[in-house]
């Protein structure tokens, strides 16, 4: 080996002392050929450097190929199920909107309840009952649960005596769907299926830490107050040992502003008039007295246009004057007077106005004719009168019985209403009291805080403009109110539903990434997505989200206690398309992870 | 990711991060190699030279980066490429021109017969000089990767290795090509 070599290593790499350097360094300019060696040894070390990092990016390079040609199998794998579940989406029907649809439900294999953050979850309301003697409980959302003496019972069946602790909560909104992790989706014959909810609720009820359960003879019946009016949502019981949602019928919807009403209903049933027949009036036959004839209209006085030639008989002659029959009179005027048979007649003309009280007469063949012609007619008019009389009497008895089975319905529709109205009165009277006190224990609160300065605790503090919200559902003008009770008996506890399967048809596959706002990578293992105007949201586990373009959608996701969401705003402004494949999502997020229920809620409330 | 981001991951060695902002310059150049009687693999292989001259550059003490990393690296890779063609006896080293032009021609063909050079090296040979100057690991470790008996005899090979490149070096200087 040349010594030069370790020579010129040393001393590039700094490893000579002085002496030896400063020798080296002699030597170097003495000799063009060390000089012409230590160039090519640097330019060989210098290539060994750019080998190494062009190793590096080769390998790089090879890794990102081979991500990106994985990363495209994958997709097209996913395009090719996503099209065939587009495909098959779209077989039934080609409907613009959401289409709703009343299913018998099958298993559910994939959704269960799974909380994101249990530190997160609902809380749960807990009250207490008497076993023996039931109870009703005013839950602070509206809701009226009332429990029959006995609805409890054992294991064994027996009616369970003493202090029931009956735990209680609701889901009513996809913030609470979202952190309770409430399964969401229904399976029927292979079709997956959204639910909408009208109102969802978890009852259970404990003794000395024991699950008790439903007696079927006595079954708890739940009022749950909402504001969704839909007739089409449905009953449902999740069965956590199936594993799915359990179709179990359909409730009582009740809205609050129509019980007042009902309570002054009363009943009026229409009465079909129907056309009387005319009593003919027996022709008379004329006497002395003065008499005149005149023209009678048509259809006026039916009774006499029966009768040719007849005369008008005055009846009081005395006042008479036969001048009167001399002179033009404008206007005729035949009126009924107090009897039966005489009339009121008066001629009127520019100068004046006389009236006669006349009879109708007929003289001689006229009279012998209206004679026959008023018996064929009473003979007619008799007949019509009795059958008139026969109907009559037979819709009489009809309506009647019509209207006491409609007042036997309507008294026992008003009795449930006022039962309910009762009912809804008393919780009302209960809530304002209990705001009434939360307003009272806030303003303490708010004091103490401001006294304290303490920020920390502020979360924890009832707003006044909150009690004030609630307060206003518990008015009692039933009027105004927008409020919606659902009412079911239960036969078992856990988890009840009121809640409509839908298909989002206008939902496209979207395969989606996400990122910090930073544009670093982010993994999150679940993440959910929330369509405006839906009371409802979608779970997906895998990259493949389902997002309807054009509307407002907003995804959540929590991961470490950190709550990471996209608002409708920014989904607004990512203009994803029917024909969008893919998509990152740069996700915001909390500072810190998010510490409770409420914490959560209020951040969701700004959305 | 911002041009300053890319060069902290240059100079902290994340090749992977580097490589994916830097990868949307390789269709630019592509192109170019394509127009200029160049293959994808010549692309390929001249973009990894202009990213191994990128990460010297941006790792030198003191350097600053005056206009668009992107640009200087397309910059970087058509001089490579005229480099290249010229070696290749198509072009005179004067119809490169632009504006990346601070190394002198003679460096640029000095340093291809030293590359040249190394690649002729065993495969042993050069992974251990890679090991030892690039990625700066000690000989008790190149040792243990390499299967050397101890350090001992991972230092006197290193010394071997470089006295071969430094033959192959001469040999190729005097014969004129280093293909």
């Amino acid at each position: 080996m040349n010594n030069n070599t370790i020579k010129i290593c040393r001393y590039l790499q700094h490893e000579m002392d002085a002496a030896e350097r400063a020798l080296f360094e002699t030597d170097l300019k003495a000799s063009p050929a060390l000089q012409q060696e230590l160039f090519i040894q640097q330019q060989v070390m210098d290539a060994a450097v750019d080998a190494g990092i062009k190793a590096a990016f080769a390998r790089a390079w090879w890794q990102r190929l081979l991500a990106r040609r994985l990363i495209t199998f994958i997709v097209v794998v996913l395009v090719l199920v996503a099209t065939f579940v587009i495909y098959k989406n779209m077989q039934p029907v080609a409907v613009s909107k959401i289409s709703t649809t009343v299913l018998v439900a099958t298993r559910s294999t994939s959704a269960f309840i799974n909380p994101p953050s249990q530190a997160l979850d609902v809380p749960v309301t807990s009250y207490f009952i008497e076993g023996e003697e039931g109870g009703t409980i005013y839950h602070h959302t509206g809701s009226v649960i009332y429990f029959p003496p006995t609805a409890i019972v054992d294991k064994d069946g027996q009616p369970v005596k003493g202090r029931i602790e009956i735990r209680y909560r609701e889901f009513a909104n996809p913030l609470d769907f979202f952190v309770s992790g409430m399964p969401m989706d229904y399976d029927s014959a292979g079709s997956k299926y959204q639910f909408e909810s009208s109102g969802m609720c978890e009852v259970n009820a404990l003794q000395d830490g024991k699950p008790l359960f439903v007696n079927p003879a006595a079954s708890p019946v739940i009022h749950l107050s909402g504001t969704n009016k839909s007739s089409l949502h449905n009953v449902y019981f999740l069965d956590t040992v199936q594993r799915q949602w359990s179709y179990t019928g359909k409730d009582v919807v009740t809205a609050v502003k129509d019980l007042a009403a009902t309570q002054a209903t009363t009943l009026t049933v229409p009465v079909k008039e129907t056309a009387m027949p005319v009593k003919p009036v027996p022709p008379a036959r004329a006497s002395n007295r003065p008499s005149f004839s005149i023209a009678i209209d048509p259809g006026s006085f039916e009774e006499l246009f029966a009768y040719d030639g007849v005369k008008m008989e005055v009846m009081d002659e005395r006042n008479y004057k036969p001048s009167d029959a001399e002179e033009h009179w404008d206007n005729v005027k035949l009126e009924h007077a107090d009897k039966e048979d005489i009339y009121t007649i008066t001629f009127t003309n520019t100068r004046r106005s006389v009236s006669y009280k006349v009879r109708p007469v007929l003289e001689g063949a006229d009279y012998e004719a209206a004679l026959k012609l008023f018996n064929q007619k009473n003979s007619l008019y008799k007949q019509a009168l009795k059958t008139r009389l026969a109907t009559e009497q037979q819709l009489s008895d009809s309506l009647t019985a019509a209207n006491k089975k409609q007042q036997q319905q309507w008294r026992k529709e008003n009795e449930a209403s006022k039962a309910l109205n009762a009912l809804i009165q008393q919780r009302n009277r209960m809530m304002r009291k209990r705001m009434e006190e939360r307003a009272r224990y806030a303003a303490a609160r708010q004091l103490t805080e401001e006294r304290r300065q303490l920020q920390t605790e502020k979360a924890s503090v009832f707003s006044m403009e909150e009690i004030r919200r609630e307060q206003q559902k518990y008015a009692q003008d039933f009027s105004k109110s927008e409020e919606i009770i659902r009412t079911f008996s239960i036969n078992r506890f856990g988890i009840w539903n009121c809640d409509q399967p839908l298909i989002f048809r206008e939902a496209i596959p979207l395969i989606s990434g996400f990122q910090y706002t930073n544009g670093d990578s982010l993994a999150l293992k679940q993440v959910a997505v929330v369509y405006k105007g839906l009371n409802g949201l979608a779970r997906y586990s895998s990259d493949l989200l389902r997002v309807i373009p054009g509307r407002e959608n907003m995804l959540w996701s929590i991961s470490g206690g950190v709550f990471y969401y996209f608002t409708y705003e920014d989904f607004s402004k990512a203009n994803i398309q029917l024909t969008t494949l893919s998509f990152t999502f740069n996700m915001r997020q909390t500072a810190q992870p998010v510490s409770s229920y409420e914490e959560l809620k209020k951040l969701v409330e700004k959305f | 990711m911002t041009d300053q981001q890319i060069i902290t991951h240059l100079q902290h060695n994340r090749y992977s991060l580097a490589l994916e902002a830097l990868y949307s310059v390789f269709p630019l150049v592509k192109k170019h190699i394509h127009q200029n009687s160049g293959s994808t693999d010549d692309a390929k292989d001249i973009f990894q030279d202009a990213l191994v001259i990128l990460y010297k550059k941006v790792n030198l003490h003191g350097f600053i980066l005056s206009g668009d990393l992107s640009a200087f690296l397309f910059a970087i890779a058509k001089r490579c490429w005229y480099g290249e063609l010229r070696q290749r006896k198509k072009l005179p080293i004067a119809d490169a021109g632009d504006d990346f032009a601070d190394s002198q021609p003679d460096d640029a063909d000095q340093m291809a017969v030293a590359h040249a050079a190394f690649s002729r090296l065993g495969k042993k040979c050069r992974e251990l000089l890679v090991a030892f100057y690039f990625k700066k690991q000690s000989f008790k470790t190149i040792a243990l990767s390499l299967g050397f008996n101890d350090e001992k005899v991972a230092k006197n090979q290193k010394y071997r290795c470089l006295q071969k490149a430094k033959e192959y070096y001469i040999s190729l200087s005097n014969n004129g090509t280093h293909e």
